[in-house]
């Protein structure tokens, strides 16, 4: 077979399995009369050539099987996913096949702006019809940018997206392939979709429609005009107008561009009368031809309506309430949503929760009655709830800008190390990295002032005279909290809380070299590099816009954290107040209460008395016959440390911690990371390589490894590992019991 | 990973091959062979069979300390990501009369082809009292399951 062939009306149907769901669907809608743009396929096996002459095939097994996916978050998803995207910019066509195709496209593409598809044998069937799984390019032109597009393309068989529904694919490395459409870019006036059968009511139909590219409207960045038309008789049931008709996306010198559709041109609806009814009817003969209801793209340039493809209905996301998958889509989100969210979060959500965790800080509780501090825990649990809402909703997504900045450096600079990008993101005044810089500043004065030493370990800050330690520990406080009282769950006093802290402070002093951030000479040549590759580039942003976004993203990841824990904060310590309060009133077990608990029983002193809490019953520890000796993770911070652990559990007895020593956690948030300097290497068993505890790694440069998805339950404390940054590798070389 | 979980995987392992590589040792110079064994009282045992002339057998009377290597290779790139390999370590004693009686069928049920090698006059059943396994699976993970309560054996 050749590498790619036009599709004809001659050509014959039945080679899904090389063609793929999209070029067989286009060649049967030629086969039927329809006309399609000139489209040119190249078929599955050129993707196996490409596989097989790169030996990629295990590579790509070794990756998907490093552990059980089932056992992998999404964000670990999209790491295998950037590691392949990257692998596939990097390796080479066939010589052959690439000088075959640049003769091909001189002679059936010269001078035309292209569009290059996904066409999966997996996808377009009856069973599933996984839209927006796998990528799409749009004004493609020269032979070089067309290569790396069908690269691109063959890699989004294993897109994030890809992976989370690869039960429902059948993804499978081993057999699966990817066959790539080649069209011509019609330059259209309107473009829409129909699908034949309205998903919600299978007696109507539904056009959509925008004018200019469809890319608008798939991406949902334009808002569509909408037709609800009936199956029956091909009457109009419903039109919903665009709120506005304002926008259009039109192929710019360089990629697509939404742009002011300009004068009184958007004043009617795309679609008139005529040309409705045509589609009306396309969509009910298309229905027919092909058996089942259909899901038709379709686009109108010089009178001419083309079909740019047609194919069945299903469900992507099932009813189950459990299944996450949908949300984790959603946060994938475009270059102006994150831009908004941006400004958002930055100009409002972490302005207002500081602003509201300080006029929290200046309520006297201990003036209040048992009621009041009940009302107020309750208002402060509430409050509380509101921002962990908002972070989900806007913060979370907001982390995309990382990866999206990320996808763009990799494909502008094709790097060895998929994650260079993170290097020109790091070392940007975290909130995190500020706090433990001010715990250096006040263990450097322990270190000058050996006196100080003496008078910290009492647990009393007032009693040290240093002139510079005092204001530094105010402005720690003032910023940032005591991260004790976060997870002061024993109740402990200020003064105890205070002297964990200083704990922590004094192990600092005891550090030859407080760790720096990492040196940046070398991102600051890869930022130059980068932003010159940018200059031409068809983004719709500029390198220096998406480096900015990036940053903005990585900082407000860690920093987010740290403003709602000042919230979290300021509800602990109307919890403490509480359990002081219910200890003095005989209740001995009030540290252990949870702040709904604690509101209950300052209501009613007497029922709390009387419900002794269930102690849990401790499990014997007879040892396990089981024993890890090496566990498999990702590499998320370079370097190799051999060290003793500490589990920090769900006890979260950081006062515990060792210089030294080599963390190992559950999942770390940057409220804990002020114990990372200390650290000789972080373990987290969540996975990610933008994660807090990868992050906080990289800052320091030391050895991180994330997603050991059994850790917790097969490292101890005491245990003595090696670390691997490297390989993403945990040794365990002596086990403590 | 619970302990019921690997020792499904091992005993799966176990019964699904036939072959494996036994390392002895004589004066310090280690020695390998590929030898048909078999899965006799659960984990705790494995046995195998050896004509006394051989270099192994030697090497067993000086030395009973022995390390298996039982595996599910296919000779294929994707043996890296889809096969297991089981290190075993543990203690070879020759079969005296009485336990080549009790444990020679199951030798024999495993590797029917062999019966007349087993049950040759110059060939000896070795019974593996196993200690622990060692099992590598993901290319890189691995895993001990400790069937005796011993110090670790290759503590530095």
């Amino acid at each position: 077979m050749k590498p790619i062939f036009l599709l004809d009306s001659h050509l014959g149907s039945g080679g899904k399995e090389q063609l793929g769901g999209k070029a067989d669907g286009l060649q049967k809608l030629l086969e039927n009369g329809y006309t399609i743009p000139i489209t040119a396929c190249i078929p599955c096996e050129v993707y196996d050539a490409f596989i097989d002459t790169n030996d990629l095939r295990e590579w790509i097994q070794l990756e998907l099987n490093r552990k059980d996916l089932a056992h992998s978050r999404w964000e670990e998803l999209w790491d295998i996913s950037l590691r392949i995207r990257n692998r596939f910019l990097r390796a080479r066509l066939p010589e052959s096949v690439e000088s075959e195709l640049a003769n091909f496209i001189t002679q059936h593409f010269l001078g035309k702006r292209l569009v290059v598809r996904s066409s999966s044998p997996e996808e377009d069937n009856q069973k599933s019809s996984y839209a927006g799984l796998h990528r799409s390019y749009l004004n493609i032109s020269g032979i070089d940018e067309l290569i790396t597009q069908i690269k691109k393309v063959w890699a989004s068989l294993f897109s994030d997206k890809a992976l989370l529904y690869r039960q429902e694919l059948n993804l499978e490395a081993e057999r699966s392939v990817m066959g790539v459409v080649v069209q011509e870019l019609i330059d259209s006036e309107i473009s829409g979709i129909v699908f034949s059968r309205n998903p919600t009511d299978d007696s109507q139909m539904v056009i959509e429609s925008v004018y200019g590219l469809n890319q608008g409207l798939v991406d949902g960045q334009i808002e569509p005009d909408r037709w609800i038309i009936s199956k029956d008789n091909g009457s109009l049931i419903e039109y919903q107008e665009a709120a506005e008709r304002t926008l259009m996306a039109v192929p710019v010198d360089r990629g697509v561009s939404l742009v002011e559709i300009g004068g009184s041109g958007g004043a009617e609806p795309p679609l008139a009368q005529e040309r409705l009814k045509i589609i009306t009817t396309v969509a009910q003969d298309l229905e027919r031809t092909f058996g089942c209801p259909q899901d038709i793209e379709w686009t109108w340039a010089d009178g001419q309506l083309y079909l740019l493809q047609s194919r069945p209905i299903t469900g992507l996301h099932g009813g189950d309430a459990n299944d996450k998958r949908a949300w984790y889509l959603s946060l994938t989100r475009s270059y102006a949503n994150l831009q908004k969210l941006a400004e958002q979060i930055q100009n409002q959500f972490i302005p207002e929760m500081e602003k509201e965790a300080d006029r929290l800080a200046t309520r006297v509780l201990g003036v209040l009655s048992d009621q009041a501090l009940a009302d107020e825990l309750k208002y402060r649990q509430k409050r509380y709830e509101h921002w962990v809402s908002v972070y989900w909703d806007e913060f979370i997504p907001f982390a995309h800008g990382i990866r999206l900045f990320g996808e763009v450096y990799n494909d502008r600079m094709i790097p060895d190390d998929p994650y260079e990008f993170v290097s020109l993101l790091a070392g940007k005044k975290l909130l995190s990295t500020r706090r433990n810089m001010l715990m250096g500043r006040l263990a450097a004065r322990v270190e000058a002032k050996p006196t100080i030493r003496d008078q910290l370990l009492t647990g009393r800050v007032d009693l040290v005279k240093d002139p510079e330690f005092l204001p530094l520990f105010d402005t720690l406080m003032s910023e940032f909290g005591n991260p004790f009282n976060l997870y002061n769950i024993g109740g402990d006093t200020e003064q105890q809380a205070n002297r964990k802290l200083l704990g922590i402070i004094l192990q600092y002093a005891e550090l030859s070299n407080f760790p720096l951030s990492a040196p940046q000479e070398r991102s600051e040549v890869l930022e130059r590099e980068f932003l010159g590759r940018m200059a031409d580039s068809a983004y719709p942003f500029s390198g220096a816009e998406i480096l900015e976004l990036g940053r903005a993203s990585y900082r407000l990841r860690d920093d987010d954290n740290i403003v709602l824990g000042k919230m979290e904060q300021q509800l602990e310590v109307a919890a403490a107040e509480g359990r002081k309060r219910l200890l003095q009133n005989g209740i001995s077990w009030a540290p252990q209460l949870q702040v709904m608990e604690i509101i209950a029983a300052l209501v009613d002193k007497e029922s709390a008395k009387r419900q002794p809490l269930q102690k849990s019953q401790k499990v014997s520890g007879q040892q396990s016959p089981l024993r890890a000796r090496q566990l498999i993770g990702q590499p998320a911070s370079p370097g190799i440390a051999k060290g003793s652990v500490r589990c920090i559990d769900s006890q979260l007895k950081f006062e515990e911690f060792q210089a030294g020593e080599i963390l190992v956690v559950d999942a770390i948030d940057p409220n804990m990371t002020f114990v990372a300097p200390l650290a000789s290497a972080i373990v987290e068993r969540r996975g990610g390589m933008l994660i807090h505890g990868a992050i906080i790694a990289r800052e320091y440069g030391i050895p991180c490894v994330t997603g050991v998805y059994d850790l917790t339950e097969l490292v101890k404390t005491g245990d003595i590992i090696t670390v691997d940054g490297y390989l993403g590798l945990v040794t365990i070389q002596q086990s403590n019991g | 990973m619970k302990d019921i979980e690997i020792r499904k995987k091992i005993e799966s392992l176990l019964a699904t091959q036939m072959l494996a590589v036994l390392s002895t040792q004589k004066n310090g110079q280690p020695y390998v062979n590929l030898i048909a064994f078999a899965m006799a009282d659960g984990l705790e045992t494995l046995i195998f069979a050896t004509p006394r002339a051989t270099r192994k057998y030697t090497n067993l009377q000086e030395e009973s300390r022995v390390s298996l290597l039982v595996d599910c290779r296919s000779n294929q790139q994707s043996d890296f990501h889809k096969a297991s390999a089981l290190t075993i370590i543990g203690q070879a004693k020759e079969a005296d009369q009485a336990t080549f009686e009790s444990y020679h069928p199951i030798f024999i049920s495993h590797h029917p082809y062999l019966r007349d090698f087993v049950l040759s006059p110059t060939t000896s059943l070795f019974i593996v009292s196993v200690k622990h396994y060692i099992m590598v699976s993901h290319f890189q993970r691995v895993l001990e399951l400790h069937l005796t309560d011993e110090t670790d054996l290759f503590a530095r």
